[in-house]
């Protein structure tokens, strides 16, 4: 055998053990991430309703615009209003509604947010009790996410496990579990996880952040074993090494 | 008490030695009806697998599944043809023609008028009552002169007369001497162009036979070879017979893997491929017609594989092939892993070489349909070779990447069904036609794959590459310069079974795709471990040839060269192989 086959078969059997390390680096990282079955964005929101049945006058906003606390969202012309107001039965200031003594009644929003829905229109009439409409709280997006975990998965599935949310444009946004119910049937845990981000910011990545869009959300479980934590090890020294180059 | 050669031809009515003539064991194998049953039940079985593996409701994901199904396409076409070549071999070629033509091939008055009858090397062959000329080629190459001389003594005592001649593309000295004391002819030629082909076309400038016998280095004939070959030729549209290769040197792993995937070809393939008319030639135990060959302006010098190439031209030409079963000659199969890589890798560029170049479909070629399907059946068989790579690389996917070529609910039994439904059977086909399973033949067509994927991109770029390991000649090279993508092959996938069970004690199941790796591993393990021991053996060797030399230099520095003892007679141990 030739000093150069040698040294080729040598060369070889390093690219070998190189591959395979790699190889078993992403094992470890992939087996330590769970794609969800089904997720999509969500929001917290609130309706505001009318007490008394009357004519709206005044509708100033629409689907889809941003609404701070206090704005007017519908003025209603009630004529029982009127007629308590004048009979000295309500007390014109309350959180969610301002009246008058004309016996207006206008709706205000009663947090920031958006307006998801209204259900009237300028000149209907509402009845006493209706919700008139839909305000998506500001600052309140998350990911529902389900997962069918082996029970070995969802042991190593920590309280506030890291979740990465990929939008449909492939924009990532990190963020962690903040709820976690789970159902069990034939031996695979069925959970649906609730996640958080600060970076859920409505309207970000192209509008893609918003209410109903579905999202690919992967569950980081805690890693364990021999291999992760010589390659946690390794990182970090090298990571170490790094830092004290660039000084 | 038995009849000696002239007394047999003086017999009325004349009969050959074996009472049950027609019936040679040999030939017998291939026209058993039980063959036939196994066949089809073999051909049920990788009829119900490729139905299994094409059903949409197992496929799984693309890649592997793209992998497993181009491989085993490859595997069930092969299997599937060569099944209707061996279910065609149940064919005697010799008809009256040959009986008549063997009756009459030495002429018993002329014999014993020149007092002739106890040297059968004397009698004149008669062929359509006309007395032919027969030229037998011993073709060497730097061959050992121990085996040349077997060779050429066995060339030599052929019954019938005729001229041997030795082709020494080696230019040894040795030879030479050797085929002026054996009393055969030598042929030296000034230059080496076109190998083994262009040997013998120089030879054939040389001399005037209107048959000639093509004998390799280490091929020692059966006196009857002449007398079993020549009657064809009475045909006049034969243009060469064609005698299987036997092996006696079945004493090693190699040596025995390589045979016996030989066997099956020569006990069956050829006897079909006959029936077809495109039996092609092997290069070494045949006779050729002189003027079939000048037809075609000589043997063909453009490939390693000269002698399909050969055949092949002839065929289109309208000549016709005959090839016999019956052993008349035994030799050598390779015993190491550089000789057994270099031929496989020959004769896989030479079919590649007909699948990239000449398509023996196309409408330019003048074949029958039964020898354009048979030569296809040729260039795309070593393709065969290269599907274990594609193989062996689908457990590591699923390992590491979760890509699965089955759909994830196909149940590991159903899949065990189908899959032995193709493989158990093929199996115990092998097992009835050849009287025993192998397993070396099924590890060297497991670890093979490189030497056909060289050969393919070889035949693709239309390069000759050879070997940059060999060393100083006469140096033995270590096997491990031939098999360096095994090496790599067999430590990756041990290192990926080794992952794949952290994988599996990680989720609490053991998968099918770590025990196929793991089986994978094992295989190439145990050839890895071959070429091991033949490393081991060959140094040892080498070091008592050193020895041995050393001591002859001291003690007897011009004593008279002794011929070694001969080996064990090689026939004997070739019976015993088979049986």
């Amino acid at each position: 055998m030739t000093a150069v086959a040698r040294l080729r078969l040598l060369l070889g059997l390093l690219l070998v053990l190189a591959a395979v390390a790699a190889l078993t680096v992403h094992l470890d990282r992939a087996q330590a991430r769970v794609a969800s079955t089904e997720a999509s964005i969500g929001t917290l929101t609130y309706d505001v309703g009318t007490s008394y049945a009357g004519l709206v006058v005044e509708q100033p906003v629409a689907v889809g615009d941003t609404v701070a606390e206090g704005d007017t969202l519908v003025v209603v012309d009630s004529a029982a209003l009127r007629q308590d107001v004048a009979a000295g039965l309500v007390d014109p200031d309350t959180s969610a509604a301002t009246i008058d003594a004309s016996g207006l009644l206008t709706v205000t929003a009663t947090g920031d947010g958006v307006v998801a829905d209204l259900r009237t229109t300028t000149g209907s009439f509402v009845q006493a009790g209706a919700v008139l409409a839909t305000v998506e709280r500001a600052g309140t997006l998350f990911v529902t996410a389900q997962y069918e975990l082996s029970p070995e998965q969802y042991a190593r599935m920590e309280d506030d496990a890291a979740v990465t949310v990929a939008l449909p444009d492939g924009t990532r946004i990190e963020g962690e579990v903040t709820d976690v119910t789970v159902q069990s049937s034939g031996g695979v845990a069925q959970a649906v996880v609730t996640v958080g981000s600060a970076r859920l910011v409505r309207g970000a990545a192209d509008g893609l952040v918003a209410p109903g869009t579905p999202v690919d959300a992967e569950l980081h479980l805690r890693r364990s074993g021999v291999v992760s934590a010589v390659t946690d090890e390794v990182t970090a020294s090298v990571h170490t090494l790094w830092e004290r180059w660039r000084g | 008490m038995t009849l000696t050669d002239v007394d047999r031809l003086l017999t009325t009515p004349r009969r050959t030695d074996d009472p049950r003539s027609g019936a040679r064991p040999d030939d017998s194998a291939a026209e058993s009806p039980s063959l036939m049953l196994l066949v089809l039940l073999a051909s049920a079985g990788v009829l119900a697998y490729a139905a299994f593996l094409l059903d949409p409701d197992h496929r799984g994901d693309l890649v592997p599944y793209l992998m497993v199904m181009s491989a085993e396409t490859v595997l069930v076409a092969q299997a599937l043809l060569s099944m209707w070549t061996i279910m065609s071999a149940g064919h005697n070629p010799r008809g009256f023609a040959f009986h008549h033509a063997q009756d009459r091939l030495f002429d018993a008055p002329e014999i014993l008028r020149d007092g002739a009858g106890d040297d059968p090397r004397r009698w004149r062959p008669y062929l359509l009552d006309r007395y032919v000329d027969v030229d037998v080629f011993v073709t060497t190459y730097g061959e050992d002169p121990q085996v040349v001389r077997r060779t050429l003594e066995a060339a030599r005592d052929i019954e019938g007369a005729h001229l041997t001649w030795v082709l020494d593309d080696g230019r040894s000295d040795e030879i030479r001497d050797l085929a002026a004391e054996l009393g055969v002819r030598y042929v030296r030629r000034r230059s080496s162009g076109g190998a083994k082909a262009g040997n013998v076309n120089h030879a054939l400038s040389l001399t005037h036979g209107e048959f000639f016998v093509i004998l390799d280095a280490d091929f020692v004939a059966d006196p009857a070879f002449l007398r079993e070959t020549l009657p064809f030729f009475a045909s006049t549209d034969v243009a060469f017979v064609q005698t299987p290769q036997v092996y006696g040197n079945l004493h090693n792993l190699i040596s025995r893997g390589a045979g016996y995937m030989q066997a099956v070809f020569y006990r069956y393939v050829q006897p079909g491929r006959n029936r077809f008319n495109a039996a092609f030639c092997v290069g070494t135990n045949v006779i050729f017609r002189r003027s079939a060959i000048e037809d075609i302006g000589g043997m063909y010098t453009d490939s390693k594989s000269e002698d399909v190439w050969t055949s092949l031209l002839l065929h289109e030409r309208g000549w016709r092939s005959v090839y016999i079963p019956t052993p008349l000659a035994v030799g050598d199969t390779p015993e190491t892993i550089e000789a057994y890589t270099k031929q496989q890798q020959r004769w896989a560029t030479g079919g590649f070489e007909i699948l990239l170049t000449h398509n023996p479909l196309s409408r330019r070629r003048t074949l029958t349909l039964d020898q354009r399907l048979q030569y296809t059946v040729t260039a795309t068989h070593y393709l065969t070779g290269i599907t274990p790579l594609l193989l062996l690389l689908v457990p590591p996917l699923q390992i590491y990447f979760g890509l699965s070529p089955m759909a994830i609910d196909t149940s590991t039994g159903t899949w065990i069904l189908y899959y032995a439904g193709f493989y158990v059977m093929q199996i115990a086909l092998a097992l009835y036609t050849l009287g025993t399973f192998r397993w070396e033949t099924l590890m060297l067509a497991t670890v093979s794959f490189p030497i056909y994927a060289r050969a393919f991109v070889d035949a693709l770029l239309r390069r000759e590459k050879g070997w940059h390991v060999t060393g100083r000649k006469g140096v033995a090279v270590s096997p491990f310069a031939f098999i360096a993508p095994q090496v790599l092959f067999f430590v990756f996938l041990s290192l990926t079974s080794v992952v794949g069970l952290w994988r599996d004690l990680g989720t609490g199941t053991l998968s099918l795709a770590l025990a196929w790796n793991t089986t994978n591993a094992l295989i190439l393990g145990s050839f890895v471990v071959t070429a091991a021991r033949e490393q081991r053996r060959t140094a040892a060797q080498a070091r008592r040839t050193q020895q041995a030399r050393q001591a002859r230099r001291t003690a007897a520095p011009d004593g008279p060269r002794r011929a070694r003892a001969p080996r064990r007679p090689a026939l004997v141990a070739a019976r015993e192989g088979a049986a």
